[in-house]
């Protein structure tokens, strides 16, 4: 009898031999709980909640909230009502500039602010004549709030909105949200925790933050395909889409109340389960914040030893990811070289973010992102610092 | 198919619902969520069901809870009728 044929299986085969350090792209591994939880979704009788009333449905629905309340709760957010599930960080994004802003409204955002709000913003630059300008910052592009004081002070009239990424996803710069929002008290505050959320402390409610978009992908560790957006009770938001919630189903009128407004569709269940099953360990876990500064730090104090290398993250301890550069090299070279010769995954480029490249004078070519999370060691570290320093000998 | 209860709230989205059903729980009440009866309204949502013997308890829980019910309803022969659910509603007088 022939032996059966095994086929190899390169994902494993990689996952074996790499040092993973892609977490602000996305998270790798996953908790084992996130596959479990996902595969009894999709195994066990489950049905499009908040439709039907039958029992399978009801659990469907049971399932999304208890998630939705674990979110809320990791959030600082009271109301779970006020948090809706969208596809992800980026259209949360969308969701608050789209419903949000009006013709001749005048933005507030960070330097380092990602394409998912500075696309938005471009469009309605166009359609809608806002006007957008940037706060003032340090060489890393973290905010200076004496000077943002200052600023705020010479305008006449508040903006109609303040954009400001929790985390960048190009230096780990981190901004003061409650300083910033002192500043701008009487200003509605957008912030972007595509990087923070399950990695810092986030207080919406104490904060007082208006509007909140986040992914579960990245530091809560969840499936891909799935984000949340909070809007505060008092700000009235177009949605997105409109379309069939499962009440009010008598009306063509999109609902009023919420979470319903926001969630015109079948939500992406399966995707729901995944986080679930995340968030259940995150406590046990604890955020991730402390760990991977501690990780970037010693990347770059290592990185910045080594002679033609330069880093573009700040050295005090508080970032959450680290870019570099090395001299002579492109970021995509350096790229490649890691993995090709050294199994170190990174993100090369502009990381989809233009504008914070342009301020810390690294456009065109973007940098060399490592961005350490959930499962990295120390020794991963020093591999990746010994790694670079050998490519940056040449 | 016989009923146990004979008294329902209403709520808007499924999300309001599951919230006051984590009250009823909490408060060791007996709830039941069932699709809305047709003559409370053309919905393809879902009320709390709950037993006369509760309403006081009910009527104490009702301003604990958020999001808030959009209506009360009592079942009788003539069918799903309204009744008022502030914290000072008389249920005898009903």
């Amino acid at each position: 009898m022939m032996a059966p044929v095994v086929l190899p299986d390169p994902i494993m085969d990689l996952a074996n031999r790499c040092i993973y350090l892609d977490h602000a792209a996305t998270s790798w591994p996953k908790p084992k709980e996130v596959g479990r939880e996902m595969l009894r979704a999709l195994t066990d009788l489950t049905a499009n909640a908040g439709r039907s009333g039958h029992r399978a449905a009801l659990d469907s629905a049971r399932l999304m909230f208890e998630t939705r309340q674990l979110l809320a709760d990791l959030l600082g957010i009271r109301g779970s009502e006020n948090l809706v599930f969208v596809r992800g960080c980026t259209e949360g994004l969308n969701l608050v500039l789209k419903g949000w802003l009006k013709p001749g409204d005048r933005v507030l955002v960070s330097p380092l602010e990602h394409n998912a709000v500075m696309r938005p913003l471009e469009r309605l630059k166009h359609e809608r004549a806002v006007t957008v300008e940037t706060l003032p910052a340090d060489r890393f592009g973290r905010l200076d709030l004496e000077a943002a004081r200052a600023f705020r002070k010479r305008q006449a009239k508040p903006p109609a909105l303040l954009v400001v990424q929790h985390a960048s996803n190009v230096n780990g710069v981190v901004q003061d949200i409650g300083g910033l929002k002192q500043i701008f008290a009487d200003s509605p505050l957008l912030v972007d925790a595509a990087q923070t959320a399950g990695v810092l402390t986030i207080d919406v409610d104490g904060l007082g933050i208006d509007f909140l978009a986040a992914s579960v992908h990245k530091g809560l560790l969840g499936p891909t395909g799935l984000g949340v957006v909070y809007l505060a009770p008092d700000r009235d938001v177009l949605p997105l889409i409109e379309g069939g919630t499962g009440s009010r189903s008598e009306s063509i009128e999109q609902p009023e109340f919420r979470p319903d407004r926001y969630e015109a569709g079948t939500l992406n269940l399966h995707g729901i389960a995944g986080a679930l099953g995340a968030l259940r360990g995150w406590r046990e876990r604890g955020l991730l914040g402390a760990e991977k500064r501690r990780l970037c730090q010693r990347l770059i104090e290592g990185l910045a030893a080594i002679p033609g290398v330069q880093v573009h993250s700040p050295p005090d301890g508080t970032a959450l990811c680290v870019s570099f550069s090395v001299a002579g090299l492109g970021p995509e070279a350096v790229a490649l070289w890691l993995e090709r010769e050294f199994g170190v995954l990174c993100r090369p480029g502009l990381h989809c973010a233009p504008a914070a490249h342009a301020y810390l004078g690294t456009q065109p070519d973007g940098s060399v992102r490592l961005s350490p999370g959930w499962g990295n060691t120390p020794d991963e570290i020093g591999m990746a610092i010994d790694a670079v320093e050998r490519i940056a000998r040449g | 198919m016989s009923r146990v209860a004979d008294w329902f709230l209403v709520f808007d989205s499924i999300h309001h619902v599951l919230a006051a059903e984590r009250m009823f729980r909490d408060r060791g009440l007996w709830y039941d969520l069932v699709p809305t009866p047709r003559d409370i309204r053309s919905d393809c949502g879902m009320v709390v069901e709950f037993r006369s013997v509760d309403l006081d308890a009910v009527r104490h829980l009702i301003p604990d809870l958020s999001p808030q019910p959009t209506g009360m309803y009592r079942a009788t022969s003539e069918g799903n009728v309204p009744v008022r659910f502030s914290a000072d509603y008389p249920p005898e007088a009903e």
